[in-house]
Order: C-alpha cells, then sequence, then structure tokens
C-alpha cells in the first residue's frame, strides 16, 4: 500500500490520541502510530519529536525523565487537561469536516 | 570534602541551558538505539539498521536545531512562571511581616511617602518652569527669547528683552541661524476690557505677530491663527485668537464661536480661532485672546514699523537645528549692527544675544526658576533623610529577624532567594511609600500652584503622566537602595553565631554603620533648616523694607475709557481734559465716603509708571552721576504723602494753595538731597526745568524733603525723586487716583465703582487693586523658598527625631545585658539616664558640626537668592543647631528613661 501524506496538522492530534492511553516516550508514539495506521503513514521520527515539544510548549502534553522496561532512562510524555480537550474539539472538527468532503465526493449526480 | 569553590565552578558549567541542549541530544540517542534494536530484531544487519534508523528519524541537524528552540523556550517560561511563584510567595511572605508590625511599616510608609511625593511636587514645578517651558510649544530647547546687552555710560551693564517693530524685522529678513522669528507682547498689565458696561470684565490680551504660533510649533484648538495679510504693518484685520479658558468660560466651548464678533475695549474683533487649552505664548501668564501685533498702534507713532526709539515688543526665535545659542547671538549681533541706524553710539555697540524662555526680562535666570532648582536639592536632601532613615528601621528590623534568617539559611535557603525576599519587602514598602506620595505630591503640587505660583496658567493636574512617571522611578530606586544593603548585610552567612545568640551580640558592626546613618540624617536635617532660616529671615527682611510708602494701604483707581481720538490731536487733548477734570470732581467725592481715610492723584506711581527727565541745579556746570539715571518726576495732588504714607522729614508738602499759576515750588526726595546739596539744606534752592525743548530756566523752589521711594524694584537702590504740585507739571500724564481705605481695601471698590461708573457712563471698567498686587509677585520667590524650606526642614527634623528615637530605643535594647550588669554594680538612675543621653548627644553634635559645615559651603551659592541676609549668619545657624540639639535630647529622653529602668535581675537572667 501506497504511503499517505499526513494533513499538516494532524500530526498534532495522532500523537495526542496517542498518549490518551498512556504515557509513553518518543519512540514508543512512532511505534503506536506504525501499528495503527499499519505503517502506511508517510511520518518521519523527527516530526513526531516536533510535534512532541511543540505541543510541551503550548502546555497541551507535560514530559518527565523516566526509566523504560530496560533500565533505560527516557523522557516520558503525558496528556495534560488543556491537551484532552484540545484533542476533543480537533477530533470533532476532523469528523465534521471529512464528513462534509466525504459526502460531497461522493455523491452520485442526479438526472435533472 | 569538595571545596565551595570547585562545586561553585561544576555548577557553572552546567547551567540550565547546557542542560536542555543535552536532554534534546539525549532523547534523540535514545530514539535512534531503540529503533535500531527494533530493526536488528526484526532481520536487519546492525550496520544496515543504523542507516535505516537515521533515515526514518529524518533530517537529523534541522530536527535537533528545532526541537533545542522549542525546549529553551519552554525553559525560559517556565523560569519566568517559577520566578513568578517565587515573587508571588515573597509578596505574601513580606505583606504578612507589614502587617505583624503596622506601626514599623506606617512609619516606613508615611517617611518614604513625604520624601518621594516632595521630589514629585518639586519636579512638577520644574518641569513646568525649566524643563518643558510653556505649554504647546515643540521642541522647546530650541525656542529662545532675544536679548540686547549693552554698556551705558553710568549704568554699567544693561541687557533687556524689549524692542521695537524694527527688530523683528531685521532679524526675520536679515539673520540665518533662525527657522523663526516672532514678536509677541504678553505682559501682565496688557489688560483689556472685554465688553462695556456692567457685563464688562478685564481680560489679559496678547499680541502675536502672524509667526508666533508656527515658530512654537503650535496648532490651533479650533479654526485658526492669523495669517501675514491680517497682521500686515500696511493694514492688519480686526481679528482674534481667543484662549481655550475663555472660550470654555464665556461661549460655553461652542464651536460655532468661529466669525462671531468679541468686543475688545469698544472695538469689534472677528474671532478667528481657539487656542490650544494652557497655551500662554512664550511666557507662563495666561493669556485670554490674541490680536495681530501690527494692530494695537494708536499709542505709537506713525514710523513705528522702522523707528528704534519705540520698544514695546519681546522677540523670540528657533534656532535651526544644530546652531548653538552662541552662534546665534553672534549672527543675530552681526545683523543688528549692519542693519543699526539710531544714531545713538551705546546701541550701535550692543551685542544681541538669545536665552532660554524662563530667563528674566534682562536675560538672567530667573529668580523663581533659580529658586525652584534650589527647591529640587531641597527634595533631594529630604527624600536622602527619608531613605537613610528607612535603612536605619530595616537595619533594626533585620537584627530582630536574625534568628528568622539565619534558620532559614540553615535549612538550605539560597542566599540569593533570602536577598530576593528582603528585596521583595522593600520594593513592597516603596511601592506603598510612592502611592502615599503621590496623595502628597498632590496636595504639596496644589498648594505651591494657588499659593506661590498663581501667575503661572496651570492646566494639567499636580500629578500628571511625567510626574507619575518620575515618582515610579524614584519609588523603584529607593526600593533597591533602601533594601540592598540591610538585605545583603543579613543574608551573610554567619550560621553559629546568629542561632546561638540573642539580640545582644552581633550588631556592633550594624550599629556602627546605624550611628553614620543618624549623623547623616542630622547633618543633612540642619542644612534644610539652615536654608529655610535663610529664607524666612530674608522674607522678614522684606517685610521690614522701608519702601518709602504703604503699598498695601494704597488701592489703585484708574478707570478705562474707549480710545475714541488719536493721541496727539485736538480731540485727544480735549478727551484727556475731560478725563482729568472727572478725576478732580471724583476726588472729592471719595474723600467724603465713610470708608475711605484719604485719597489723591499723582502722575507716576512707583511699582506702576515712572517719568524722568534731565534738570540744571546751581553750583554744577552739569549734573553729577545720579544714581538710577535722571531724577525721577511725579506731580502729586494735595495730601498725597499722607494718602501713600511717605514720611515728610523737613519743610512743607503741598497744599491746595499750590496751584498751576502759582510759584512753582517742588519737594526733593532724601537722596536727591544728600547727592546735590551735600551738607546743605535745600529748601529755597531751584531745581531748573525747561518746556518741551526749552533752556532750563524755570526754577522750582525747593519746599521740603521726603524720604527715598522704591522705583520699581524690591531690590534695587533708589533713586532721586522729585514731586511737583499737580497742575504744575509739563509734558507727563495720566493720572491715577488713589485711595487710602479706612479698614480694608475690598469693602471700598464698589462704591467707588458705582460712583466712577455713574458720573461717566462712557467708563468702560473700573480698574481697581492695592499696590500691593503689583509688589507681590516679586516677593514670591523669597517666599517660595521660606514655605518650601521651612516645610521640608520641619519634616526633615520630624524623621530625623523618629529615626533617632528608634536608634537609641534599639541600643537600649541591645545592652540591656550591660545596663543590667551596670545597675547591679550600683549605677545610679542618673548615670544610665547621663549614658543614653551622652551617646545621642554625642550623634547629633557630630552632625551639626557637620551639617553647619555643608550649610556654609553651600552658603555661597545660595547667597545671591537671599534678600540682606547672609548665609554666614551666626543667628539662623545658631538658632538651627540649639534646635536640632534640642529635638535630638526629646526624642532620647525615653530610651534614656527606659534604660535607667532595666531591672538587672531579669536582664541578667534573659541570657
Amino acid at each position: 500500500m501506497a504511503s499517505l501524506p499526513v494533513i499538516k496538522g494532524t500530526l498534532d492530534v495522532l500523537v495526542l490520541k496517542a498518549l490518551l492511553w498512556a504515557p509513553m516516550h518518543g519512540f514508543e508514539i512512532t511505534n503506536w502510530l506504525e501499528e495503527r495506521s499499519s505503517n502506511s503513514l508517510d511520518v518521519e521520527d523527527s516530526a513526531v519529536y516536533q510535534a512532541l515539544y511543540r505541543m510541551e510548549e503550548r502546555g497541551l502534553i507535560e514530559a518527565e525523565w523516566g526509566v523504560t522496561e530496560n533500565q533505560r532512562q527516557a523522557r516520558y510524555y503525558k496528556i495534560t487537561a488543556a491537551g484532552r480537550a484540545h484533542l476533543k474539539a480537533q477530533t470533532a472538527q476532523w469528523v465534521q469536516y471529512s464528513q462534509t468532503v466525504t459526502a460531497i465526493l461522493t455523491a452520485t449526480p442526479k438526472s435533472a | 570534602m569538595i571545596r565551595p569553590g570547585i562545586r561553585k565552578f561544576f555548577r557553572l558549567a552546567l547551567r540550565r541551558r547546557d542542560i536542555v541542549t543535552r536532554n534534546v541530544d539525549d532523547e534523540i540517542r535514545m530514539h535512534l538505539e531503540l529503533r535500531i534494536e527494533q530493526l536488528v530484531r526484526e532481520g536487519f544487519s546492525p550496520d544496515t539498521a543504523r542507516e535505516e534508523a537515521i533515515r526514518r528519524f529524518g533530517s537529523m541537524e534541522d530536527a535537533r536545531r528545532e526541537l533545542q528552540q522549542h525546549a529553551h523556550q519552554r525553559e525560559r517560561t517556565m523560569q519566568f512562571r517559577e520566578w513568578l511563584d517565587a515573587l508571588r510567595q515573597d509578596v505574601r511572605y513580606a505583606a504578612r511581616g507589614l502587617r505583624r508590625e503596622p506601626l514599623f511599616a506606617g512609619f516606613v510608609i508615611a517617611t518614604l511617602a513625604l520624601g518621594i511625593g516632595a521630589n514629585a511636587a518639586m519636579f512638577g514645578v520644574v518641569d513646568r518652569l525649566l524643563l518643558r517651558g510653556p505649554e504647546h510649544i515643540v521642541d522647546a530647547s530650541r525656542v529662545m527669547r532675544v536679548y540686547l546687552h549693552e554698556k551705558v555710560a553710568g549704568q554699567g551693564d544693561v541687557s533687556g528683552s524689549t524692542f521695537g517693530y524694527v527688530m523683528y524685522d531685521l532679524l526675520k529678513h536679515d539673520a540665518h541661524a533662525f527657522d523663526g522669528v516672532a514678536a509677541y507682547v504678553a505682559s501682565p498689565h496688557r489688560q483689556t476690557v472685554m465688553g462695556h458696561g456692567l457685563g464688562a470684565e478685564l481680560i489679559m490680551q496678547g499680541q502675536a505677530s502672524a509667526d508666533l504660533f508656527p515658530t512654537l510649533g503650535v496648532k490651533p484648538a479650533l479654526g485658526r491663527f492669523f495669517t501675514a495679510e491680517e497682521d500686515s504693518t500696511l493694514g492688519a484685520k480686526r481679528v482674534a485668537v481667543i484662549g481655550y479658558g475663555l472660550w470654555r468660560r464665556a461661549y460655553g466651548g461652542d464651536p460655532a464661536v468661529l466669525g462671531k464678533t468679541i468686543l475688545l475695549a469698544d472695538v469689534p474683533f472677528t474671532i478667528v480661532g481657539v487656542a490650544p487649552n494652557g497655551f500662554t505664548g512664550p511666557q507662563l501668564g495666561r493669556v485670554d485672546v490674541w490680536v495681530p501685533v501690527s494692530l494695537h498702534v494708536s499709542m505709537r507713532t506713525d514710523d513705528w514699523t522702522h523707528t528704534w526709539h519705540a520698544q514695546w515688543l519681546d522677540v523670540v526665535v528657533r534656532l535651526k537645528p544644530g546652531v548653538t545659542p552662541a552662534q546665534a547671538s553672534i549672527d543675530a549681533t552681526a545683523a543688528y549692527r549692519h542693519a543699526y541706524n539710531g544714531g545713538d553710539k551705546e546701541d550701535a555697540a550692543a551685542n544681541i544675544f538669545v536665552a532660554p524662555l524662563s530667563y528674566n526680562d534682562d536675560g538672567k535666570e530667573s529668580t523663581e526658576a533659580s529658586v525652584s532648582r534650589w527647591l529640587v536639592g531641597v527634595a533631594i536632601i529630604v527624600l536622602l533623610i527619608a531613605c537613610s532613615n528607612v535603612v536605619n528601621l530595616l537595619l533594626a528590623r533585620a537584627v530582630r529577624r536574625r534568628r528568622e534568617v539565619a534558620v532559614r539559611l540553615a535549612l538550605g535557603a539560597a542566599r540569593r532567594r533570602l536577598i530576593q525576599l528582603l528585596l521583595t519587602e522593600s520594593m513592597m514598602l516603596a511601592a506603598l511609600g510612592g502611592t502615599a506620595g503621590l496623595a502628597v505630591a498632590w496636595i504639596t503640587g496644589q498648594l505651591m500652584r494657588t499659593v506661590l505660583l498663581a501667575d503661572v496658567e496651570w492646566t494639567s493636574s499636580p500629578v500628571d503622566g511625567r510626574v507619575l512617571a518620575v515618582s515610579a522611578l524614584i519609588a523603584l530606586s529607593v526600593g533597591i537602595v533602601v533594601g540592598l544593603v540591610p538585605a545583603l548585610r543579613s543574608s551573610r552567612p554567619d550560621l553559629t553565631t546568629a542561632l546561638k545568640s540573642g539580640i545582644r551580640e552581633g550588631g556592633a558592626q550594624g550599629a556602627r554603620l546605624r550611628a553614620a546613618l543618624m549623623v547623616a540624617q542630622a547633618a543633612l536635617s540642619i542644612v534644610l533648616l539652615a536654608g529655610a532660616g535663610l529664607f524666612v529671615r530674608s522674607l522678614s527682611n522684606i517685610r521690614a523694607l522701608d519702601l518709602g510708602i504703604q503699598p498695601d494701604r494704597m488701592l489703585i483707581v484708574s478707570p478705562r475709557w474707549p480710545a475714541i481720538a488719536t493721541p496727539g490731536t485736538a480731540a485727544w487733548s480735549a478727551e484727556s481734559a475731560r478725563h482729568e477734570r472727572l478725576l478732580v470732581q471724583a476726588l472729592e467725592l471719595i474723600r467724603t465716603m465713610p470708608r475711605v481715610e484719604r485719597a489723591t492723584l499723582s502722575i507716576g506711581l512707583p511699582f506702576q509708571s515712572s517719568y524722568s527727565g534731565t534738570i540744571r541745579v546751581s553750583g554744577f556746570d552739569s549734573i553729577p552721576k545720579l544714581q538710577g539715571g535722571y531724577p525721577q518726576i511725579s506731580a502729586v495732588a494735595s495730601d498725597y504723602f499722607e494718602t501713600v504714607g511717605t514720611r515728610v522729614l523737613r519743610g512743607r508738602v503741598f497744599s491746595a494753595a499750590d496751584r498751576p499759576e502759582s510759584e512753582p515750588v517742588a519737594v526733593v526726595s532724601e537722596l536727591m538731597e544728600k547727592t546735590l546739596w551735600p551738607g546743605r539744606d535745600p529748601i529755597g534752592e531751584c531745581i531748573f526745568t525747561g518746556k518741551g525743548r526749552e533752556a532750563l530756566t524755570t526754577c522750582l523752589r525747593i519746599v521740603g524733603v521726603v524720604a527715598d521711594v522704591h522705583r520699581s524694584r524690591l531690590k534695587e537702590a533708589t533713586g532721586t525723586h522729585y514731586y511737583v504740585p499737580k497742575g504744575q507739571e509739563h509734558g507727563i500724564g495720566g493720572t491715577a487716583l488713589i485711595v487710602r481705605p479706612r479698614v480694608d481695601a475690598a469693602s471700598v471698590i464698589p462704591d467707588v465703582r458705582k460712583l466712577l461708573q455713574e458720573m461717566d457712563p462712557t467708563i468702560q471698567y473700573v480698574k481697581e487693586a492695592t499696590l500691593q498686587d503689583d509688589v507681590d509677585p516679586q516677593i514670591r520667590p523669597w517666599r517660595l523658598g521660606a514655605s518650601v524650606f521651612g516645610l521640608m526642614g520641619i519634616l526633615a527634623l520630624l524623621v530625623a527625631a523618629v529615626g533617632l528615637y528608634s536608634v537609641m530605643s534599639y541600643l537600649v535594647t541591645q545592652r540591656t545585658h550591660e545596663l543590667g550588669v551596670r545597675i547591679a554594680l550600683g549605677a545610679q538612675g542618673a548615670d544610665i539616664v547621663s549614658l543614653v543621653l551622652r551617646s545621642s548627644v554625642g550623634m547629633t553634635m557630630l552632625g551639626i558640626v557637620i551639617g553647619v559645615g555643608l550649610s556654609l559651603s553651600a552658603g555661597r551659592f545660595i547667597e545671591p537668592l537671599l534678600f540682606d541676609a547672609s548665609a554666614r549668619d551666626v543667628g539662623v545657624l545658631g538658632g538651627v543647631s540649639l534646635t536640632m540639639l534640642g529635638v535630638a535630647v526629646l526624642a532620647s529622653v525615653l530610651p534614656a528613661l527606659r534604660a535607667r529602668g532595666t531591672d538587672p535581675m531579669e536582664a541578667l537572667r534573659a541570657e
């Protein structure tokens, strides 16, 4: 299956969605995205980190150094209340947008 | 153990910024490692796994840079938030601490309020008087007044700012240093009558050349200013620009005022514009209406545009960018000397110079300006005293809190945090003090404006934006200065002694600093009090000054008639004669009024108008050089000397028997007698005068000698003066009606006004004011100095007294142990009291010595501002020193008595 380019801004929402399940470190998040999309999303790993740092600056997520199962130091990200609210709003917007676009694109022309 | 220096070195190496950078790198490395492991598990060889991991990560350097940027930004936000949190904590803590000690907080805030408020108020005044100058002038520092300086035989160096139209004209066309040249007349005497009859009122009229407004850079509030055509010398138009205040007051701020007619001295003018609020031209006094300078020519000769002999206007210029006042003066002088053709040798050699608008008519800084410069110094001294006092109190408080601070340090509080906490506290005090200071500034400013600077047109509040900004700045610096010393001192980690000791120990160094501050306060207070004493002495010297007349008992009544004829014509003479007759008739009626003690008429009046002329006296080929130029002449009616209060020294004065046709007689002043007839009795001698251009052959027989009278200034050497009976004068005119009221002037004014207006309905307005009103503005600088220095001096004394009290109380508490031991060893109460008093008096004496020294060395500068008082006045300095000493003793009596009451058992047990 060909890779789908990620529409600008949606990566943030996807990362937030990932963090909704549990706090994760960066590599876990990339893995989560790859699994969920069956590797069909064309995202560089660095883009995920940029999204994380950007959202941390905006207060949508928080980070903390923690220890992995293999006893390694890793930075764990956690969604904040603001992040949850943002995700909810963005999801609703996305769903409505995609429904509208889908409805228009899939409508069959009727003869007059 | 790692030495502190090394630890510090490492901490420096690991600044937060580096940590952030390292964290980013760690995170990327971690990601790559995990990815490689994952790929290897999927079957990649380690090398290809590495390549693949890096490929999937994407552009490494870009990502790294961007992540670091975000991280640093986040870090900064976090630091700021942390700082804000800490600040909030500190503020809360400091507020709690101050609430716990309301007396301490109240006193500190009040002290700072006085210090900051005094400075804010003084700034407000100086800002207007010196810094900003009159309102609405754009780039005021480049706008200057033009002066002429010349050497006049018999008078020395003379400077003046009044010129004829010709000077304005030549500077405008021939000088190159100016961007604008304008002429104006706006002295307080330029009053005019608005309206007619009962509704008439006296308003301030300014005359301006059309280029005054563009030269100053001012824009009208409504309408426009005059055009050059309206101000043409060939025929100016009757147009007027009214002042903003008059517009609001008389026209209710109606925009439809443009085009309306305003009646000025019975002449209709068309209103073409409204000046902006507070615009006073180049001077500070109110102007109600501006009319073209080329218009009012009725009093002038036909050749007024080019004669060098008539002088009535001031000239302002705007210097071109980059031109210095000195260059401008040279340029103007060259233009003037080239153009001058007036035929006077001294005038031809004169210099033209430019000086700031705040300068006097004589080209020197005005006394008000210099006094207010000094008052800024005073305000700064008050602030210094306030600060040193607050530092003192904070130090005492810091000692009380030694243990608390030590505990905090021991618990690991960083020294920086502690300093921040203490600074927060002092900033808070300064902010509160500054806020309260605004109230002080408002009250002080308002008082100074209404009482002392009443002639200046003030439109803004005493606390305007600039004053606010300056107050904030002062409060900020005060907060830092006042907090820093105690903060640095008390945060010095000397834990063990502080934790172990009580309040007794460890204060020696602090006590020395506090004593030094105390001495400084006493010294500065002495300086202020000495200044106050000198100004009060000046003021009382002025009050005691014998002017030769009693201005407060002289009500000057001046009716204004419409100008219906041109001077010099027959119609004009007839009209003048009619006015004269009316005044004579009115005089008789006024003399019979029950509230009037005496009344008289005079041509030429001290502080108002004067005439002088050449004379000849037997025994001299030419009159010896007389002080103040030619003798002054007054023509006075009977009862004049009794009415104005001039003492008659010898002979007789005029009576009703001295008539125009009787023998010409004269009364001379004491100085004239001493100058022209030294050691001889002048009575019976002749003063020879002449009518017009005749030879000096008419003998005025001297019949009496009267005391000298000041001509126009309080600070002047009186000139020679002689009087002739009214009716015998030649070539002088302008009769004033002088009334000496029995009780107060105000009770007489309505009656006199009614009488005159009933006698002659053509009178536009009757102006009545005591001569004191003309003298008062001259007293103002000394009154300003005396009241401000006095007020500040007393405040300083109060603050110093409370400071001394707090220091002595503190010392007594600190020495409780020692005092207990002394009492236990048999010291008497009196010994203890004298022990305490000795140290306070000692500090004060030292302060007095320093203060007197300072006053003496500063006296040199202040002496020119004093009136007949020496800056080395022993009475003032001695009195001030004694006052300070007395206050010091009073302030330390309570602590001393408390020291006497020390219970030795308790004092010793407390340790």
